[in-house]
């Protein structure tokens, strides 16, 4: 029974996507089918309460669920096998979840009307609504983290829905990059974890909890790093704001009821797993002073971010950014319970207070967003100056928000009372002065900008705007949702009783006998002093707005509060800080040193080819010259040749012609062998005479 | 017979491919895709009869028909869990990109479905042969049909590119041959057999770092790993979009596939085995891994390329695996948890699935507006809507966010490495630092989608969706990430050691 509930509760959203978008053409019939999906969710939820209820809690109070069919991931891991469990942390957090989201998906219906990605919009709610509740239900850290990043891309695909909006993208983009930092943190904290334990079972964890003392402090820390990013905490809370360009419906669900609740759910989860459930196992840690250092950061970030964020919630002029400063604020409340639960005889006191504080603020969150959503719907602005005197047009989406408001304050029979009521009390419990101081500053404030957000929008002199746009009442099915989430914000806190199981099995599940000594004297201090706090608040913003005795633009005269208004309308600068600074810087910084080796590298690649190059140019010129040189041989030797038979030729001449010349001589010298005794006679005389001529002429010596 | 027909199937149909989409380029794709149907039908069954634990092998006469004095060296083929998960990534994507192509390559259809058919047949040989020298020869193969893809239909400079791109792996190429033929020399033909390698080691073991230094650098370029990845982002960036996504989504992952299966689990498994102390080399190769996934993905959030930023987060990923398998390996051989080295193998189809399907999505800009800077696109979501949601589910996949694949097998490893950690606590620090690069990989591809698909600039982009072969593509490779991402045992259950 219990596993077929668990299954289908997560199952039934990714059918239902596959339908959805297999009906696009029909956008109606996939409308239908979606909001349908949202309830039966949250019929199968309050299944599984009454189950819980009735069964679960009267055995051990937590059960853990193997999913009916086989998808285990390898034989060799027993940490990662697929499995849920099933105690109250989980089944308050499934009902809330399914409950916001039911009324969401309904309010869609009128809000998202004529919307030309519809399609687009249901399908990432659904799949938000299967991520959110397997995060939830998970009985590992693996399911855990898997949800949690779901929800963390559907988180950035409906900021991003109107994408056109440059702002909607750049949040969404954003929203999805700061909470991926944080989830580091989770991650690193998983990782440490599966080093130590060996597993990443819930139960497991938490029955060996023991031998995990060592690493804990630091695991609970790390892991603290992903809720803070997560429910958007300081430091790491800028994208919360940027996130209200998402429709209205989103931030109703994702950043306000649910996604942001993440957080919350993990360290509380983290409690029940280090603190609570391991007296099962008998392997307790008694002593908590060794994970105080967990304790107190939580309580320091968790009251620092709660008072941090309503001084920027008290000058916001955008309607949605009230809200979700608003949901930091009520988040640092939820945290810094959380964190206190170390300092109290009764952990398990904070523990139920943060929840029952989660629970109410899920619903009278939704119920301000949603009726912030109507208003935005009718006037198409979310500027608050732009509004005004909307009482008259709007009666019941007045009267809606104004019991949020109300609630959000902490006013007394609404639910917001309750359960802040209880988070101061048990701060005042410690003796940790300077939390509580920080907390009931905190709630003055909130008190303030609760009522004028309710005096801006609704009774503040009619603006231009609203008498040009004439607005109307929302369609009954954006008002229903309104009526359900106004019920519940009155009844939930009034009416203890839906809480006394939650109570009860408290006291059941983690085996603590509740004290009896209640401290009447201090409860009776606090609601007084709480109720003086919340007419305190609605009487300054009457004497300021509406008596006009002080009116904010006199204050803003004074210098200093100019320079403080400037401060917080920016947001303390932490965007520009982020933005301008640290990621450009740093995104410069990676970058250019990755780029510098890139370029070393290429400058080696093309080293290298130069080198080759040079090479081949060397080679070349050798070639050349060997080229050169054998063709120098060659003519070399021809040159010889030629040479060679030139002086073979002349060598020719020179012994043909010498012998010519003696054939000449001799054939001249023949001719005067003629054989005449006369001619030769005739020699002789002529030698005779040039003899003595000759003798004559050397000397004379005859 | 199974294998060897399932591996020339592509080649024989090839001339039949040549003439059909010369007729009409429909027949070509409409073949193109039976030879891969077929393929994978045929692998299918014979990995079907041996089942999840079994090994099948088929060996063939091959060098010693021709020269009967060689002995040893046959063809082998096998096929098992690693190799059937690979298969079937490579065919998924191959269809694909090929109904893509059919759209996307305008001029010489028919020429450049010949060479794809080829390149099926060279990229399915890696996978499954079982002798070291018939696995160089598809390695080797698979480059020229890619070269000439390369050459002819890139883009800027595509022939320089194509040349660079072979040369580099053929240096590559160099490197394993050196290893390949110690282990020869060493051991004669016989040891050349993937499997038979242990029964030799007593022969290498002298010289086994050599050949594990020498393939693994070879196996190393083609992976391209830091520093040796230069040829990486010109050669995908440059190239024909079909073919980057083979190239990032197959070819480099067959890099790492020949890490995991030659490098570590036969040489690294049988030097463990022998008596070797190994944890530093894994070490070392780990941490070399995480070194590559921040470079990565610090040089992605520095480029601005529509193509060339995709190509850097392949490195990035490549990085991933090594370190995965790197870490995993070192559990393998000491029975610590197995999850790093299944993560390892699933991140190999996560990451050619998602990361094919964003080079389809890059390619798909690119053709449609002939813009190459991010930051001169804009708001391309509504004016190509089918191309906006394939770039949702790759870029988001590769950005690790769930319920989409790359996100199971990235917290697999890193959490596989946290496991290790137990027994060697250095091993938290990858772990560790491999989660911090998960930010990065969001912020380059959250960066990457927010310019190209979201973002409205002054001048908007005038553009139109891409056709409807592109269309189809991408859709249908979008289609197979949702189902593995949701269902990731479906895959992991088939991997065995």
């Amino acid at each position: 029974m219990l596993s077929e509930i668990v299954f289908a509760l997560l199952v039934i959203p990714f059918f239902s996507i596959i339908l959805v978008i297999a009906l696009s053409k029909h956008k109606e019939i996939a409308e239908a089918l979606a909001i349908l999906t949202g309830f039966i969710e949250l019929a199968l939820a309050v299944l599984l309460l009454m189950f819980y209820n009735s069964v679960i809690m009267h055995e051990k109070g937590f059960e853990v669920v193997k999913p009916p069919f086989k998808m285990i991931l390898s034989p060799y891991v027993e940490g990662l096998t697929p499995c849920f469990l099933i105690d109250l942390l989980s089944v308050l957090m499934v009902f809330v979840v399914t409950l916001i989201s039911s009324m969401v998906l309904l309010f869609s219906k009128g809000y998202m009307h004529g919307d030309p990605r519809l399609i687009r919009y249901y399908s990432f709610m659904l799949l938000f609504i299967g991520g959110m509740l397997l995060l939830v239900l998970s009985g590992n850290f693996f399911l855990l983290y898997m949800g949690w990043e779901i929800v963390g891309l559907c988180s950035c695909q409906l900021i991003g829905h109107w994408f056109e909006k440059p702002e909607a993208s750049k949040a969404g983009i954003k929203a999805f990059i700061t909470t991926r930092l944080g989830d580091v943190f989770l991650l690193a904290g998983i990782l440490i974890l599966f080093k130590e334990a060996g597993t990443l079972d819930f139960i497991t964890i938490a029955s060996n909890i023991e031998h995990l003392k060592g690493v804990l402090p630091l695991i609970l820390l790390l892991s603290f790093g992903g809720a803070v990013g997560k429910s958007a905490q300081f430091p790491l809370h800028v994208w919360l704001p940027d996130a209200m360009e998402g429709p209205t419906t989103v931030s109703a669900l994702i950043h306000a009821a649910t996604m942001v609740k993440a957080g919350v759910y993990l360290v509380a989860r983290l409690e029940t797993l280090s603190i609570f459930y391991p007296h099962f196992f008998g392997s307790e840690i008694h002593d908590l002073t060794m994970i105080q250092d967990f304790f107190i950061t939580v309580t320091a970030i968790g009251a620092f971010t709660s008072f941090f964020a309503a001084t920027m919630a008290l000058v916001a002029l955008d309607i949605k950014r009230v809200l979700a400063y608003s949901t930091l604020s009520q988040l640092g409340y939820m945290f810094s319970i959380l964190g206190l639960a170390g300092f109290l005889r009764e952990a398990w006191e904070a523990w139920y207070a943060s929840q029952f504080h989660l629970i109410n603020h899920a619903i009278f969150k939704a119920l301000l967003f949603l009726s912030s959503g109507s208003v935005i719907h009718a006037l198409e602005t979310r500027d608050m100056r732009l509004m005004g005197n909307l009482r008259k047009y709007m009666p019941y989406t007045f009267i809606c928000m104004f019991i949020g408001a109300l609630s959000l304050a902490g006013l007394v029979p609404f639910n917001g009372f309750w359960s802040k009521d209880l988070i101061i009390e048990l701060s005042l419990k410690t003796n940790l002065t300077l939390v509580s101081t920080i907390l009931i500053v905190t709630a003055l404030l909130t008190a303030l900008y609760s009522f004028r957000m309710i005096y801006m929008v609704f009774l503040a002199p009619e603006s231009d705007h609203v008498k040009r746009h004439k607005p109307h009442e929302s369609p009954p099915v954006m008002l229903i949702p309104l009526f359900i989430l106004s019920a519940g914000a009155i009844l939930s806190g009034l009416v203890e009783e839906i809480f006394s199981p939650l109570k009860s099995s408290l006291i059941h599940t983690f085996h603590i006998h509740a004290h009896a000594h209640e401290e009447l004297m201090l409860k009776a201090v606090v609601s007084l002093g709480s109720t003086g706090l919340v007419i305190l608040g609605g009487l300054i913003i009457l004497t300021v707005y509406q008596r006009r005795i002080l009116p904010p633009e006199k204050i803003l005269e004074i210098g200093a509060f100019r320079g403080i208004y400037e401060v917080l309308q920016n947001g303390y600068y932490f965007d520009y800080l982020y933005e301008q600074v640290l990621t450009k810087y740093f995104v410069i910084f990676v970058t250019t040193i990755a780029s510098a080796i890139e370029k070393s590298l290429w400058a080696i690649n093309n080293g290298a080819v130069v080198l080759i190059r040079a090479l081949a140019s060397v080679s070349w010129f050798i070639e050349k010259g060997l080229e050169l040189f054998n063709e120098s041989i060659v003519l070399s030797v021809r040159g010889l040749s030629t040479l060679t038979s030139m002086i073979e030729g002349l060598l020719n001449t020179l012994y043909y012609g010498i012998a010519d010349l003696f054939l000449f001589i001799g054939s001249n010298i023949r001719k005067t062998h003629t054989g005449e005794i006369s001619r030769y006679l005739f020699f002789v005389f002529i030698g005779v005479i040039v003899l003595l001529i000759a003798s004559i002429m050397m000397g004379g010596g005859i | 017979m199974h294998l060897l027909a399932g591996l020339l199937i592509p080649v024989v149909l090839t001339p039949i491919i040549y003439f059909a989409a010369k007729k009409r380029k429909e027949y070509g794709l409409a073949l193109l895709i039976l030879a891969g149907i077929l393929t994978l039908t045929l692998h299918t069954y014979k990995f079907a009869v041996i089942g999840r634990f079994g090994r099948s092998f088929e060996r063939y006469g091959w060098i010693s028909i021709v020269t009967p004095q060689v002995t040893g060296i046959s063809f082998t083929l096998f096929i098992d869990g690693i190799s059937y998960i690979m298969i079937l990534t490579t065919i998924v994507l191959f269809i694909c990109a090929t109904i893509y192509a059919t759209g996307y390559i305008e001029e010489k259809t028919e020429v450049h479905f010949v060479l794809l058919s080829l390149l099926l047949t060279g990229l399915t040989g890696v996978f499954i042969t079982a002798n070291l020298l018939a696995f160089y020869v598809f390695w080797e193969f698979m480059l020229i049909p890619s070269y000439f893809i390369i050459a002819r239909w890139g883009y800027r400079d595509p022939a320089k590119i194509a040349f660079m791109f072979f040369i580099y792996t053929h240096v590559g190429a160099l490197f394993i041959v050196l290893g390949m033929g110690l282990i020869a020399i060493l051991t004669g033909g016989a040891g050349l057999e993937i499997f038979q390698i242990p029964q030799y080691f007593s022969l290498i073991k002298p010289f086994w770092i050599y050949i594990f230094a020498f393939l693994t650098f070879g196996f190393m370029v083609k992976m391209a790993v830091f520093p040796i990845h230069t040829w990486l982002p010109p050669a995908h960036a440059e190239a024909p979009s079909n073919m980057s996504a083979l190239l990032s989504g197959i070819i480099i992952e067959a890099g790492a596939y020949a890490i995991l299966r030659i490098s570590y689990l036969t040489i690294l498994n049988t030097a463990h085995l022998n008596g070797i102390d190994v944890t530093s080399i894994t070490y070392i190769m780990a941490l070399l891994g995480v070194l590559t996934a921040f470079y990565g993905g610090f040089m992605a959030l520095k480029e601005v390329d529509v193509k060339r930023i995709i190509a850097y987060s392949s490195i990035s990923h490549m990085g991933y695996i090594l370190a995965g398998a790197s870490a995993g390996v070192f559990a393998l051989l000491n029975n610590y948890t197995l999850l790093a080295l299944y993560g390892a193998i699933f991140h190999l189809v996560a990451h050619a699935w998602s990361k094919g399907l964003f080079f389809l999505v890059g390619g798909s800009v690119l053709h449609q507006t002939h813009l190459r800077d991010i930051r001169e696109l804009s708001g391309l979501i509504s004016k190509m809507p089918y191309t906006g949601i394939s770039g949702v589910i790759s870029i988001f996949s590769i950005a690790g966010a769930p319920p989409l694949p790359c996100f199971v097998s990235e917290f697999l490893m890193i959490a596989g490495v946290a496991g290790i950690a137990q027994k060697v606590p250095s091993f938290i620090y990858v772990a560790i630092l491999l989660a911090i690069a998960t930010v990065i990989s969001a912020a380059y591809s959250l960066r990457y989608f927010w310019q190209v698909f979201w973002y409205k600039r002054r001048t908007p982009t005038e553009t139109k969706e891409a056709n409807k072969w592109m269309v189809a593509g991408m859709l249908g490779l979008a289609v197979f990430i949702i189902i593995v991402g949701l269902m990731p045992w479906l895959l992991i259950n088939l991997i065995s050691f």
